[in-house]
């Protein structure tokens, strides 16, 4: 579904990425795991269009994401979610989801202005279905709080209600368990377990080994932009190469 | 003081309650989406000068000149905003007050715009409710963007344009749009200002106009569509209420900017704080 | 006549480099457009004025004096409010909007108190001595605004690039968050600038006053566009740039108003903004503009 060929990414003299080459397939739950300025969230905003590649290809379903906008990218079907937060917290709940609905909105300015029936319907439709996407992450019972009064992690229970609202074929999620308690993390890996029944293809940066250990079924392991090592879950734990790169990073 | 005498006294002044009040929301749209453009004195100048022209040299009737005087800004927009919008924050705002300060030359040195001595004996043909319908029509077609998905996107991006954009919203039509959508009712809002001025002149549309329309803004908020009507009103009302002050009317004008800005950043009407006063005052109650 | 237009555009465009130094080095250091900087302009020539023509100090302790002067009033408005914009960490609009306020309440106060007409030095400061170049000429006065402009520029170079206050500057203007982990005192040297390009903004006000030996209320306003479109050609927050910027407005001016008509001068700095911020909006030295995530 989603392939990088020999990529590499330089920011000035610092090598990001170094010909990297990943595959994640239809379906899957793919982790990618690395130390610290690894290379991760690079891969992500790659894919997502907010800088080029260096050098490389990158592929999804078929056609180049090379030279694309990243709202066209977006509307191919690839949302993600962000290590550092970026909800419009000056928004409400239900109001942040719905703009992750922006694309499938397809009413006309026109519209708006004269209230037509298909404005009335497409906005009705949109507040029930981002009302099912909060309850579905577990923030249902205030949808019209503002985002930023949020606790750290329900703010990132939002964001990946945000990116399901834009109904992708892909979801990027970018250490999404980041910072929050062990009941939160239990959720969170029960709605990634659905969304994986419903099919859809999971893309995610994680640190906690027992979080990617338990939901992926492939797993890749960057270290100083390279990939050092990619296979099943209980292969990457007894990997050597791994093994040295993880412990390399606790001496220092 | 009977009524015919009040209005002639006044008219101008009413009249421009509205005409400023229209200015202030036309950069309450591009604020809105995160923009800091000058630009509006600008379109405003280009309004005026075409509506004026119009119904002078070609007298047109007054609906078309008004037409032409909201479109022909808009097209300008149109042709600067796709390069101009590359820019954000400072950038942009000081190259649309250098756009603006190229319209006021081009004024100042054509002769259809009468250089720099401006326009004379323009027709006074603005009748209080033509101001008063444009008002209402420009704020039935804001209201209905501001709950549609326009207006959730000119948040989202002035919130994080980044992430807007990653949520599928093709930012940069986006801002074009709140940008060509300022200018026309600028444009607008000029068109009308000229048929009640009588006059028109270069300086009218220069850096201090942009300021006050600005300021309008700020000291109303912009957290909806009454908060620039209601600065646009004070920012209009404010010399006639300061006369008394003479040569120092204008230091009060900057002592509101800087004290807005210290004191009530958010603006004169700002829901949010009169929600929490309400909840304030429900707990008093409570307790 | 050539060669007469060239001293002229280095006049006028040190003056102007002068004043777009301090302009930029708030921008660099502090972060922010302090549109107050004309103002400041204005008031360091009326204070000049007034020294010399009221209190009759001779020029050497009048200039100086209307430096420090200019210089207390932009530490004034940094004390008043952007210090207080910086704790609340607001946005660029607000600084912005505050600093005009502040350039509208002292345009209106020097309105108010000297009256609206262009004032003038008293006539008998002015000595008609030339220096001669070969066949050019060059007034002493004009000689000696080009010499100090131009000295306050290379000691402003100087203290940033070789002493240890230009060091915890640069840091700053780096990072003024990692400055302060490095102990650097960052709000005392946010004072420090603010006061020093307050201090040349108010010198190349005298310095304008005495080359047109004309001071009004409105001076501020053009020469603040002059300084925009200045620090933007070189570059927002360059010091280089600034200077660079603010020579070449100069020559362009002057050979503008020599080649085009005078109409069109004021046109010039920001028609040539414009293109610039189309064509290049880091301006010649700055970096890139548009950051992204
Ligand atoms: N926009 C950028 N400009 C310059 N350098 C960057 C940029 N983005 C990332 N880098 C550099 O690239 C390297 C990889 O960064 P990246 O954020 O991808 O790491 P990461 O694996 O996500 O780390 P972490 O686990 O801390 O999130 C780092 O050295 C970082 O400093
Ligand atoms: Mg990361």
């Amino acid at each position: 579904m989603l392939t990088l060929d020999r990529v590499s990414c330089h920011f000035g003299g610092v090598t990001a990425l170094d010909q990297v080459n990943l595959t994640v397939l239809e379906g899957q739950v793919f982790g990618l795991i690395g130390p610290n300025g690894a290379g991760k969230t690079t891969v992500f905003n790659l894919i997502t269009g907010l800088f080029p590649p260096s050098e490389g290809q990158l592929t999804f379903q078929g056609q180049s994401l090379l030279g694309l906008a990243s709202h066209h990218i977006a509307t191919r079907g690839i949302a993600r979610t962000f290590q550092n937060i970026r909800l419009f917290s000056e928004m409400t709940l239900i109001d942040n989801v719905i703009v992750g609905m922006h694309t499938h909105l397809n009413y006309l300015i026109w519209d708006a202005v004269l209230k037509t029936p298909r404005f009335r319907t497409s906005e009705r439709e949109a507040r029930a279905q981002a009302q099912q996407l909060l309850h579905r992450v577990g923030l249902g019972d205030s949808p019209l709080e503002l985002a930023g009064n949020l606790s750290y992690g329900n703010q990132r229970k939002l964001e990946i209600a945000r990116a399901l609202a834009a109904r992708p074929k892909l979801l990027l999620l970018d250490e999404p368990v980041a910072g929050m308690n062990a009941t939160e993390k239990n959720t969170v890996m029960a709605l990634i377990e659905t969304l994986h029944q419903d099919q859809l293809t999971v893309f995610m940066i994680e640190h906690d080994m027992r979080f990617v250990m338990g939901l992926c079924d492939t797993v890749a392991v960057l270290n100083f932009g390279r990939i050092i090592a990619q296979g099943s879950p209980s292969a990457i734990q007894s990997n050597p190469a791994v093994i040295e790169a993880y412990l390399g990073q606790e001496d220092t | 003081m009977d009524w015919s005498s009040w209005w002639s006294t006044y008219s101008t002044l009413v009249l421009s309650i509205g005409v400023y009040g229209l200015m202030a929301i036309s950069i309450y749209i591009t604020l809105s989406c995160g923009l800091l453009s000058l630009a509006n004195a600008a379109f405003m100048g280009i309004g005026s000068y075409v509506s004026a022209v119009a119904t002078m040299q070609f007298e047109l009737p007054f609906s078309l000149a008004l037409l032409l005087g909201t479109l022909t800004p808009s097209v300008v927009a149109l042709i600067i905003g796709v390069p101009v919008l590359r820019l954000s924050g400072v950038y942009l705002a000081m190259a649309t007050l250098g756009f603006g300060e190229v319209v006021r030359v081009v004024a100042l040195n054509l002769d259809i715009t009468g250089g720099p001595l401006g326009l004379n004996g323009i027709p006074l043909l603005t009748e209080w409710w033509h101001v008063l319908l444009a008002l209402i029509l420009v704020l039935i077609l804001l209201n209905a963007l501001r709950h549609s998905k326009i207006g959730r996107a000119f948040e989202a991006i002035r919130e994080d344009e980044t992430a807007a954009r990653l949520m599928g919203i093709a930012t940069h039509h986006i801002k074009l749009l709140a940008f060509v959508l300022g200018a026309a009712i600028a444009g607008l809002a000029g068109g009308l200002n000229a048929h009640y001025t009588f006059t028109l002149s270069p300086g009218n549309f220069g850096f201090e106009n942009a300021v006050d329309i600005l300021t309008m803004a700020v000291l109303g908020g912009i957290q909806g569509l009454i908060g620039p009507l209601l600065g646009g009103a004070i920012i209009t009302l404010l010399p006639e209420l300061l006369r008394s002050l003479e040569e120092f009317r204008m230091a009060a004008n900057g002592v509101i900017l800087i004290a807005v800005v210290l004191f009530l950043p958010q603006g004169i009407w700002d829901p949010r704080r009169f929600r929490r006063w309400l909840k304030k005052r429900a707990t008093h109650v409570d307790a | 006549m050539l060669a007469q237009q060239i001293v002229n555009a280095i006049s006028l465009g040190s003056v102007y480099a002068l004043f777009a130094l301090g302009f930029t080095l708030v921008f660099g250091i502090l972060g922010v457009i302090n549109l107050s900087h004309g103002g400041i302009f204005m008031l360091g020539a009326y204070a000049a004025l007034l020294l010399i023509s009221k209190f009759f100090l001779p020029f050497w302790i009048a200039i100086p004096v209307a430096m420090i002067f200019s210089g207390l009033v932009g530490l004034l408005i940094d004390v008043l409010i952007l210090r207080r914009l910086r704790q609340r960490q607001a946005s660029h609009l607000m600084p912005m909007i505050a600093t005009i306020g502040a350039a509208i309440l002292m345009t209106s106060l020097a309105q108010g108190l000297f009256g609206s007409e262009a004032r003038r030095f008293p006539l008998e400061m002015f000595n008609d001595e030339n220096l001669k170049l070969g066949n050019i000429t060059i007034p002493l006065l004009q000689a000696g605004i080009t010499t100090l402009s131009i000295l306050l520029m290379l000691l402003m170079v100087w203290v940033l690039k070789r002493t240890r206050l230009g060091q915890a500057l640069r840091a700053i203007a780096e990072s003024p968050r990692a400055a302060a982990l490095l102990g650097i005192p960052v709000e005392r040297l946010f004072y420090l600038t603010s006061f020093i390009a307050a201090a040349l903004g108010g010198t190349a006000g005298i310095l304008i006053g005495l080359s047109f030996n004309a001071i009004s209320p409105f001076m501020g306003q053009p020469m603040l566009h002059k300084g925009i479109a200045a620090i933007i050609l070189g570059g927002l927050g360059d010091v280089r740039g600034a200077v660079l910027g603010g020579l070449f407005l100069g020559v362009a001016e002057v050979f503008a108003i020599t080649f085009l008509s005078s109409e069109y001068r004021d046109a010039l700095s920001f028609g040539l903004l414009f293109l610039m911020l189309l064509w290049r909006p880091q301006g010649l030295f700055g970096a890139s503009a548009t950051r992204s995530a």
